[in-house]
């Protein structure tokens, strides 16, 4: 009976309940958005931090992790890799080599981080080979030799990207429906190598205006971009004895995580030839990187592992992505933040909406006490309506929110010229916005909290109405 | 004109509760974003100061091609009296010579790739400063030991300092934070325990041939003061530079991925070093603000001042991109935020405004048919809307001032894990708040919009009112 009139008397001023009731919904739709958005964000640096970079669990040698010295390997390797195998969550499990080196190209050099893997193996547990950039070659195998993985910022670094328009990158250009004064402008720059992107945009502002530069630049210098594989980098470590060697590995692939933090610094090769190298028989073990089939139970295994660890440390992605970690722990404070300050915004308009339901209605209320009806069901009348008035704005907002989002989510957000900035601390520059149950849970639970909060005031005002009084209001 | 305000004041407190509760939102809206804008302007100014004035500069002269080819060959040639003509430029504040460069680094077994960084030992004093950084004190086994035998330090006390063996600290603060020192046992035993823990170290001389070497590199090549570090690389024109250099002194470094890899010398030894008399591949102008104004016409006056048509002056923006596109990310969302807020807020009062309407309509009406004039009425009704703003505006403003004011003379200081992983990312963790600027009086202009916006309703409404129909209502 309350219920029924309480939702009655929220359309009784239908224009008046509409604006609180669309600013609640159009509230809600930037929550969703902005909450999404970091959602989407953090689950990306999470999947990165774990898909590229460093699995669930890593172990390493204590003295390792203090100084990268090539003969600290994992100790008692055949112990600890026994006890792996004998965990039954692991998808997957890699011995990897780790050493510090030089990079040259006859145009640049660089300090890298240069890791041995068995490629086969590599791919069940990090997503790098699905990283191979368009036109990047491809990833490691087991059977060539000779070959090395580097990122696309590495081969930035190393002058291994170029420029270069040709016949063929002038037909895909017509394709994209590039105006044929500028192809023909293009075709000034034919068969030209641009080893920067700087010089290569210089080139071309030298025939077309800023205009036209605008709108194809970005295409053009896309479709332009080629990258140098099969190039020879050498690579100087300092051997088994500590005299400095060096190898000639080819460009066999190119890839791009999201993080180009560790883009910049990790290069891969055959675990093979680095032992060779190195000068070793063996291959050397630095690191292992373990991959569970469940992410919860990170920390019972990490427990396992390290009971037989001796002189290992087991560290998990925790302490091994901190940042990816930390935005994890604080997404439920950035729900309260985002929510948290849109709900008091919100509260203004929704307690002077009330307070007015409630002035313009004392005679009405001092009748219904006057037959009879007791405070607590007035009490309880007015917070219901303050609550429906609230709960269907929140509604439609989550509904519209998740509707904008579900297609955002499949189309991805890109932010363009911060991109790069974004990129330098771990973060996509094209973000797939996530709204998940558990963000709808603590709206719902936030908007009924706040619409009961915004009732008291209105609720104490008609509680304090004497009846008599209010019977002979106009 | 008066008679207006009045009216409208006198209008405003009839109902004095809606009153309230609309400039208490205005309020609450100008007092948040003023506070939050604070805080963000402030962290960034922050980081520009730490970062930019320590280690690219505000501005910096380069060859051309430095940027992105940085190697020794790009480097161009350097005499004091481009400095001194660099110095008496407009608000230019101070100019440090740098030569930047990539070579291996050996000790024993040990060898690694290093930053070796060269400098003017007396003129970084106000730059980037690497005498502050130089290790004071040092938890290893000798200072644990002589700790250990010094006479009335709790046990305690000895215990905590041993459980972090191998942490190193340039300065008392660090120490303290590190030890978890309450205030008495600062006061009993900071001076006994920094002495314990003190360990020697040098800074470069005026024309020393030693080096500085960051804390972890020194690690990882195991030297200590008084050792040497073999350096190979390649010199100016490809010409081999191999030489032996001391170490005079560790310096710490708060980015772990400096603090891997930084060598620091004196200009001359690495001009000689590297057979680049007299050349340099940087020099870092500081300047007295950093206002895009300011950058700008300090670039172009010292551009003029270049008569090397290889070389040029770059922003720091131009010089990191990447932090000006983060600083830019991060702001735009915040303003985003902002902007949300404003919105919210506005439709809050929009329906304040709404409901005063439909309820004064009778009331209207009869003004209007007692012969006042409808003009007049919109500009009583405007004059109310803008006394409501007003009153939010400039409490929200007067509220947040002594906020700013204190945030700004004690910064908060961050701690624990976001602290680290801001110093890991090389950024200060301090939150300042940034001093009273243009952000301060754009809440003022958000505040008019929106009064303004909300005025046209009743505005019109007063203009297509019917007296007789409102006199019904």
């Amino acid at each position: 009976m309350i219920w029924s009139i309480a939702w009655k008397n929220v359309w009784r001023n239908r224009k008046r309940s509409l604006v609180v009731i669309i600013a609640v919904t159009l509230g809600i739709i930037s929550g969703t958005a902005l909450v999404g958005l970091m959602e989407g964000w953090t689950r990306q640096r999470l999947d990165g931090a774990i898909y590229n970079e460093v699995s669930h669990l890593q172990i390493h040698n204590y003295d390792f992790l203090k100084n990268e010295e090539p003969d600290l390997t994992v100790k008692n390797l055949d112990a600890v890799s026994a006890s792996i195998d004998s965990l039954d969550d692991v998808v997957g499990w890699v011995k990897r080599t780790r050493i510090v080196a030089m990079a040259n190209t006859p145009w640049a050099n660089t300090g890298v981080i240069l890791y041995g893997v068995d490629p086969e193996r590599e791919k069940r547990i990090t997503h790098i080979y699905k990283m191979i950039v368009p036109g990047g070659g491809k990833y490691l195998d087991n059977e060539s030799r000779g070959e090395i993985l580097i990122s696309d910022k590495t081969a930035e670094i190393l002058k291994l990207k170029q420029y270069i328009v040709t016949d063929s990158i002038i037909n895909e250009l017509r394709n994209h429906n590039v105006p044929d004064h500028i192809i023909i402008k293009l075709k000034t720059l034919m068969d030209k190598r641009f080893r920067s992107p700087k010089d290569f945009r210089t080139a071309l502002k030298a025939p077309s205006s800023k205009r036209e530069l605008d709108r194809y630049g970005l295409l053009i210098t896309d479709m332009a971009l080629d990258y140098r594989i099969k190039s020879k980098i050498q690579i100087t470590i300092s051997d088994k004895e500590g005299n400095p060697v060096q190898g000639v590995f080819r460009v066999c692939g190119i890839y791009k995580t999201n993080n180009t933090g560790y883009d910049q610094a990790s290069v891969f090769v055959n675990a093979r030839e680095l032992a060779d190298l190195y000068g070793s028989r063996e291959i050397l073990t630095h690191e292992i990187a373990i991959l569970l089939k469940d992410i919860g139970n990170v920390n019972t295994v990490q427990k396992k592992l390290i009971r037989n660890a001796n002189g290992n440390a087991v560290r998990t992605w925790r302490e091994l992505a901190p940042d990816a970690a930390l935005m994890n722990d604080f997404m439920i404070l950035y729900y309260f933040i985002y929510i948290g300050i849109i709900m008091l915004a919100l509260a203004f308009g929704i307690i002077n909406t009330m307070l007015m339901a409630i002035l313009e209605r004392t005679k009405e209320l001092g009748m219904l006490m006057a037959i009879g009806m007791n405070r607590k069901r007035i009490f309880k009348m007015i917070m219901l309506e303050t609550v429906f008035l609230t709960f269907v704005g929140a509604v439609a907002g989550m509904f519209l929110g998740w509707g904008i989002m579900s297609i955002l989510g499949k189309t991805g957000i890109y932010f363009g010229s911060w991109g790069e900035g974004f990129e330098a601390i771990g973060f996509a520059a094209r973000v797939y916005p996530i709204v998940t149950l558990r963000f709808f849970a603590f709206t719902t639970v936030m908007v009924i909290v706040t619409a009961v909060i915004a009732s008291l005031w209105p609720a104490r005002k008609a509680l304090k109405l004497i009846p008599v009084e209010a019977l002979r209001t106009e | 004109m008066k008679d207006n305000f009045k009216i409208a004041w006198r209008n405003l407190w009839r109902n004095r509760r809606r009153t309230i509760i609309t400039s208490a939102s205005v309020f609450f809206a100008v007092f948040f974003a003023v506070i939050m804008r604070s805080y963000q302007l402030g962290s960034y100014d922050h980081m520009i100061n730490n970062f930019i004035e320590s280690f690219t500069g505000h501005l910096q002269v380069q060859n051309v091609k430095f940027q992105d080819n940085p190697l020794i060959d790009n480097a161009f040639g350097y005499t004091d009296s481009l400095a001194k003509a660099i110095s008496a430029v407009e608000n230019v504040v101070s100019v440090t010579p740098h030569l930047e460069s990539f070579t291996l680094a050996s000790s024993g077994s040990q060898t690694k790739g290093v930053a070796v960084i060269a400098i003017d030992p007396e003129k970084e004093k106000n730059f980037s400063d690497p005498e502050s950084k130089l290790v004071r004190y040092r938890i290893n086994e000798i200072t644990l030991k002589r700790l250990k035998e010094a006479d009335n330090v709790p046990d305690e006390i000895v215990k905590r300092a041993g459980k972090t063996p191998g942490l190193s600290f340039s300065s008392p603060a660090r120490l303290e934070q590190a030890l978890n020192l309450s205030d008495k046992e600062k006061e009993l035993y900071l001076s006994k325990i920094l002495k314990c823990l003190e360990v020697p170290n040098n800074y470069l001389s005026e024309d020393d041939n030693g080096i500085l070497v960051s804390d972890r590199l020194a690690g990882y090549l195991k030297v200590v003061i008084g050792d040497s570090v073999i350096l190979m690389g390649q010199g100016y024109h490809g010409v081999s530079a191999t030489a032996l250099f001391p170490v005079r002194g560790i310096i710490k470094m708060p980015a772990p991925d400096i603090d891997n890899k930084l060598v620091v010398m004196t200009l001359p030894s690495a001009q000689r070093f590297y057979g680049a008399e007299g050349k340099i591949t940087s020099l870092a102008v500081n300047l007295a603000d950093k206002s895009n104004r300011t950058i700008s016409r300090a670039k172009s006056s010292i551009n003029a001042l270049l008569k090397d048509k290889n070389t040029t002056t770059k922003t720091w923006y131009e010089l990191n991109p990447v932090l000006y596109q983060q600083i830019q990310g991060d702001s735009q969302t915040g303003m985003a935020m902002l902007a949300l807020l404003y919105f919210i807020i506005f439709f809050g009062i929009f329906g304040t405004v709404l409901m005063m309407i439909s309820e004064r309509k009778r009331e209207f009406g009869v003004l209007v048919a007692i012969g006042m004039q409808k003009r007049k009425l919109q500009w009583i009704v405007a004059i109310e809307m803008a006394m409501l703003g007003v009153i939010g505006l400039i409490t929200g403003l007067l509220a947040s001032t002594p906020l700013i004011l204190y945030y700004y003379y004690n910064p908060i200081l961050l701690k624990g894990d976001m602290a680290t992983m801001m110093e890991e990312w090389g950024w200060d963790p301090v939150m300042p708040t940034a001093w009273f600027g243009p952000y301060f009086f754009w809440q003022a202009l958000v505040v008019v919009i929106m009064v303004i916006l909300v005025t046209i309703y009743p505005i019109r409404k007063i203009g297509q009112l019917k007296e007789i129909e409102a006199l019904r209502a």
